[in-house]
């Protein structure tokens, strides 16, 4: 079979600029798009799967399993733990068991902010930069208890949606009446904690005058998740339960799985609109050229070889709008933050996202060629160069 | 005469220093380091599985509000009390008294795991539940997977003999079990 020369396909694509002007144009979009959606669901995935970590356990409220902040357990469960159920992780003494409190709260900027700004609080000890070894102080200093001053994530002011320079060191946050200085950033990568405002435990208890915790978190060492399990099991009067802190955080992604397929379906729905438009340009280009097509087949070459040349034209006007879609998700997308219910994530633009943004559209390329190629094809070779 | 009763007695007290250092012979307990506890059992005791129901069998609420003053005991209960009720990896499960139904009889439904008793409030469920547990000779819970032995799942209705390990007005109840009737 005699095939066309990769070269005439390349000089077809350059035949009317404008054309390739808009057909570029449209693949970038529909790439970029694709690129959107996908590093918004792995920017989601990572951020929830890098949050659980598989040797930490959350010891919460039986009942409440979906999510900390409608858990509630007495003050006294870190000890009982600690003292109950050897194996735990250790530093120097210290145990790896960290008490904590999970709640949203309003907050403002100032006394006569007319704005409430949703906040993911979490109260802590210093025992939390223990089984969060991702922690990490970026600026300034934790928290001190009885001051009245808290630390901030490096993706808390997305959440808030404010500045970043509104969430300096220095500055403040009311909430409960009163003023909480802000002594420090701390920054979590691609983790829940990363959009989370700390606030010493004692502080925010008193702030939301409670005496429970949301939840323990502990570190293993020897002991194993089922000894916890135990633990829960034969204290049913404390009405715990254990859960792995990865599988907590499995769970809240698969709650999350309609969003993602939202995001998904609204990207294949803009996509379609886009090829259907795309197609409805093809027939009309493909109009003009019926006669090159019978002229070429007289000239020996078969329909195959032509559905080959012309697929290599459509790909080449898509893979380079699908190179300038990449580079600029790669550099405007990537690492955006994005606010939701549990805080903030980053979009995630990586290999995957990318090979995934370039393969949908060649699969668009390919979709919105072979239709009005196939009917232009379809006419006898006679009738091809009647056309006018 | 004296030197030599000198280098007698420091000859001897050499050779008996000597001899106590040497000794090879197998050390007892108190001088070896604290040794490890050994690893729970992995095995089963024989005939911890009954064919036939014990009599005599009590309900989880009686034993709790009343325990037998021997502490051994022989309980009635409906596997359940939490989504999981039986430890996966260790011999512990847990046991509501029978005469809690299940929600979703006669009362509000409860996803797909009724026999957590989400239903319930704390106070009942505290008032009608127990531990279950089969341990080794340290009284640690032996490391089995229950839930694949004989049948064990929620909702089946089991009857335990065994002694009490632990009881206390918190509402705690935690049973060794040496046999467990399952209802067939």
């Amino acid at each position: 079979m005699r095939w066309l020369p990769f070269e005439y396909a390349v000089r077809n694509v350059g035949r009317s600029r404008l054309r390739l002007l808009a057909s570029v144009g449209g693949s970038a979009l529909v790439v970029a798009l694709v690129l959107a959606a996908g590093g918004f669901v792995r920017g989601m995935e990572r951020s929830l799967t890098r949050s659980g970590d598989d040797r930490n356990v959350v010891l919460l409220g039986a009942g409440s399993e979906e999510s900390t902040e409608r858990s509630q357990i007495a003050a006294n469960i870190p000890h009982l733990v600690a003292a109950a159920v050897p194996g735990l992780r250790q530093r120097l003494g210290v145990a790896y068991v960290s008490p904590e409190i999970h709640l949203a709260m309003l907050v403002r900027l100032a006394p006569d902010d007319p704005r409430e700004r949703s906040a993911v609080l979490r109260g802590v000890t210093p025992a939390a930069f223990l089984v969060y070894p991702q922690v990490r102080i970026v600026a300034g200093r934790p928290p001190r208890p009885g001051y009245y001053e808290l630390m901030v994530g490096q993706l808390a002011a997305t959440r808030l949606g404010v500045s970043a320079d509104q969430l300096a060191v220095g500055r403040s946050l009311w909430f409960d009446d009163r003023a909480w200085t802000i002594t420090g950033r701390f920054e979590a990568p691609r983790t829940v904690m990363d959009a989370e405002v700390w606030v010493p435990l004692s502080d925010l208890q008193l702030a939301t005058r409670r005496d429970t915790l949301s939840c323990v978190v502990v570190t293993l060492d020897r002991a194993e998740f089922e000894d916890l399990d135990v633990f829960c099991k034969q204290r049913l009067d404390l009405e715990l339960v254990a859960i792995r802190e990865a599988d907590y955080y499995a769970a809240l992604l698969r709650f999350y799985r309609p969003v993602r397929g939202l995001v998904w379906a609204t990207a294949a729905l803009i996509a379609l609109g886009g090829l259907f438009g795309g197609l409805n340009t093809m027939y009309a280009a493909f109009a003009a050229r019926v006669r090159e097509l019978g002229a070429l087949q007289t000239l020996g070459f078969s329909r195959t070889a032509l559905v080959v040349s012309f697929l290599q034209e459509s790909l080449l006007t898509s893979a380079a709008g699908g190179l300038l879609a990449a580079v600029a998700a790669v550099a405007l997308l990537d690492g955006l933050a994005v606010r939701f219910s549990m805080g903030a994530f980053a979009l995630l633009i990586d290999a995957p996202v990318l090979a995934g943004g370039l393969a949908a559209g060649a699969a668009l390329a390919i979709a919105g060629i072979l239709p009005p190629l196939w009917r232009c094809l379809r006419l006898p070779i006679v009738e091809a160069l009647r056309v006018s | 005469m004296r030197r030599v009763d000198s280098l007698v007695f420091l000859l001897t007290f050499l050779g008996l220093s000597l001899a106590g250092g040497c000794d090879r012979g197998p050390r007892d307990a108190s001088s070896t380091p604290a040794a490890k506890p050994a690893p729970p059992a992995t095995q089963l005791p024989a005939g911890l599985f009954l064919d036939a129901e014990p009599p005599g069998a009590m309900n989880v609420a009686d034993v709790k509000r009343d325990p037998p003053v021997t502490g051994e005991v022989v309980l009635r209960g409906r596997i359940g009390g939490q989504k999981e009720p039986i430890v996966a990896g260790r011999a512990v499960f847990m046991i509501a008294d029978m005469r809690l139904p299940v929600c979703g009889v006669g009362k509000q439904a409860c996803c797909d795991t009724p026999w957590d008793y989400c239903c319930e409030s704390p106070e009942t469920k505290l008032a009608n539940t127990a531990t279950i547990q089969v341990v080794d000779a340290d009284g640690h819970p032996l490391k089995v997977e229950l839930g694949k032995v004989h049948g064990l799942a929620p909702q089946k209705e089991v009857v335990v003999r065994g002694t009490i390990a632990r009881r206390d007005d918190a509402g705690v109840l935690i049973v060794t079990a040496s046999g467990i009737w399952i209802k067939p």
